[in-house]
């Protein structure tokens, strides 16, 4: 039910973000949902600018569309994202499992077409009942690409998604700045 | 379950269509200023702005009062965009294909009034950035985008007078000034946003228009000034593929400066660097502007310049910034993405760390 919902939402609410857009290649899109005490992470963004922040992942670009990657292109990824993106539940590390990844034909009509990556991710709650506050780290493509942005979404059952935070790339002493994630 | 994900993901869904956009050209450079702006006299400044906006106001229906005269807030100067009208239809305002030619040689009078004169700059670069719209019109077949000189909008945010705070709106695609004034004195010119495609040059409208080349020459020639030694050290990490303080991006000038100090120029550097700057603040009318040169000239021991990319600036992803204490000034070559023809594509901005929007906050 909530899968279905998240992908119309989805599409409703990049389009919202896109108008935000100035040209530039989409940002990072992350979407978060609880599932019956597992979050759930939904992490989008151009593949064409993922590959220049991570050359290693060129390999990526020979993948065919709307399909799970392989599971050394998986594994490859997942090791780019362990250095990248952090979620923390009361202070701690919440381990992030990369569930499946399928490049998406997409299209921006400022943009024109390109390749977009679409990065399913689970992880237990070590507080199950109560989701916020976490804390994120993030900094995938513009730890390179210093014009990336990423956009935060919360999605429930029946409801509208929420955008609860924006950013860009803020690194203090060399290290990306942790986004304190509320629900307000 | 995992989450399932649409097989194609539209990042852009179109807007309702607005049917106040227009399809044909202003032809803003054939546009004459009508005899009436004579009441105001001849000397410029503010009163003369002042006076020419309350004589287009007197001789303006409600209808379009409605829409060009708004209340001040930040909210709404924020409201401004690189993009295309039709992508951005959130620009407060009369667009400039709803005024009639007597109105819109008022509007163009005051745009004059409150922009420098200079060739290339100022009003003219308006008009060549108009002219810009006019030509992607004529290669584009996104028809939903808006591409026309018919589609930048005109508002006044808060009264305009000798007191109290408003702000002189023009923006469309690729354009944004926002001129703030606090009882009678120009509190703030920025965010403002100049960008172009095709660029660097285009023929359209009986003219070459080139209204941003004077820009990335500028800073060509600084960056080609340079030693291989403060190349290096002005070299930014990362890679810049469009500005990072653009629309609705007003939080992201970075606290923390990276770059060659400005100091370690010297005076012939220093000039070409001041040189770079005045095309983006030289944009407004010359007392405004010298303001605000003497105030980044005072600066200059706080400032930084970086790069990324070439030191011609000619090629996609090519980035060069100025960050000092209130300065904020990027320029950045993009691929071309409306016209499909060889060449670049230019964003860039100069925003006044304390003085955007006027310093206002709400």
């Amino acid at each position: 039910m909530l899968g279905r919902a998240a992908g119309l939402a989805l599409s409703l609410m990049l389009c919202s973000v896109s108008t935000c857009l100035a040209h530039a290649l989409p940002g990072s899109t992350l979407i978060l949902s609880n599932e019956a005490g597992q979050l759930r992470l939904s992490v989008s963004l151009p593949l064409e600018d993922l590959i220049l922040a991570a050359p290693g992942l060129e390999a990526l670009e020979a993948a065919l569309t709307d399909q799970n990657l392989s599971a050394g292109h998986l594994a490859t990824l997942a090791g780019y994202f362990t250095n990248h993106l952090i979620i923390q539940q009361s202070t701690a590390d919440l381990t992030l499992t990369l569930q499946y990844a399928p490049i998406q034909a997409a299209y921006n009509d400022h943009v024109g077409d390109y390749d977009l990556l679409v990065i399913q991710l689970g992880a237990d709650l070590s507080s199950p009942d109560r989701v916020f506050p976490l804390t994120l780290v993030y900094d995938a493509v513009m730890h390179e690409v210093r014009n990336h942005r990423a956009t935060v979404i919360w999605m429930e059952v029946d409801a509208e998604p929420r955008s609860i935070a924006e950013f860009g790339f803020r690194p203090i002493d060399g290290n990306p700045q942790p986004i304190l994630l509320l629900l307000r | 379950m995992p989450l399932h994900i649409s097989s194609t993901v539209s990042f852009l869904a179109p807007p309702p269509a607005d049917d106040r956009l227009g399809d044909t050209s202003i032809l803003m450079g054939s546009v004459e200023v009508p005899d009436t702006a004579g009441t105001c006299g001849t000397d410029r400044g503010f009163p003369r702005l002042v006076c020419l906006i309350d004589l287009l106001k007197s001789g303006a229906s409600e209808e379009l009062l409605a829409v060009m005269q708004m209340g001040y807030s930040v909210a709404e100067a924020q409201n401004w965009s690189n993009l295309p009208a039709g992508a951005f239809q959130a620009r407060p305002g009369a667009y400039l294909g709803e005024f009639s030619t007597e109105q819109l040689g008022l509007v163009k009078a005051i745009l004059m009034e409150a922009a420098s004169l200079t060739t290339n700059e100022g009003f003219d670069e308006m008009e060549q950035t108009l002219n810009a719209d006019d030509y992607i019109a004529t290669v584009s077949t996104d028809y939903k985008a808006g591409y026309s000189s018919s589609n930048s909008k005109f508002a006044f945010l808060g009264m305009p007078g000798e007191t109290g705070t408003w702000q002189l709106y023009y923006g469309g695609h690729h354009f944004a000034f926002s001129d703030t004034y606090s009882d009678g004195v120009l509190t703030g010119a920025t965010p403002s946003f100049r960008g172009v495609e095709p660029f660097p040059s285009f023929d359209m409208n009986g003219r070459e228009n080139v209204p941003l080349l004077q820009e990335r020459d500028a800073f060509a020639t600084l960056l080609n000034a340079l030693t291989e030694d403060q190349r290096a050290r002005a070299t930014l990490d990362g890679r810049y593929r469009d500005i990072i303080a653009g629309p609705q991006n007003d939080d992201a000038v970075p606290s923390e400066q990276e770059g060659l100090p400005v100091p370690e120029l010297d005076a012939a550097q220093q000039a070409l660097l001041l040189a770079a700057i005045e095309t983006y603040v030289g944009d407004i009318n010359e007392k405004d502007a010298a303001t605000y040169m003497a105030k980044y000239t005072a600066e200059l021991p706080d400032t930084v310049l970086g790069f990324s990319g070439t030191i011609d600036v000619n090629s996609e992803d090519d980035y060069v910034r100025i960050h000092g204490p209130s300065l904020w000034l990027e320029f950045s070559l993009r691929s071309n993405k409306s016209t499909g023809e060889d060449g670049n594509h230019a964003h860039s901005i100069w925003r006044d760390i304390n003085d955007d929007y006027g310093g206002n906050k709400e």
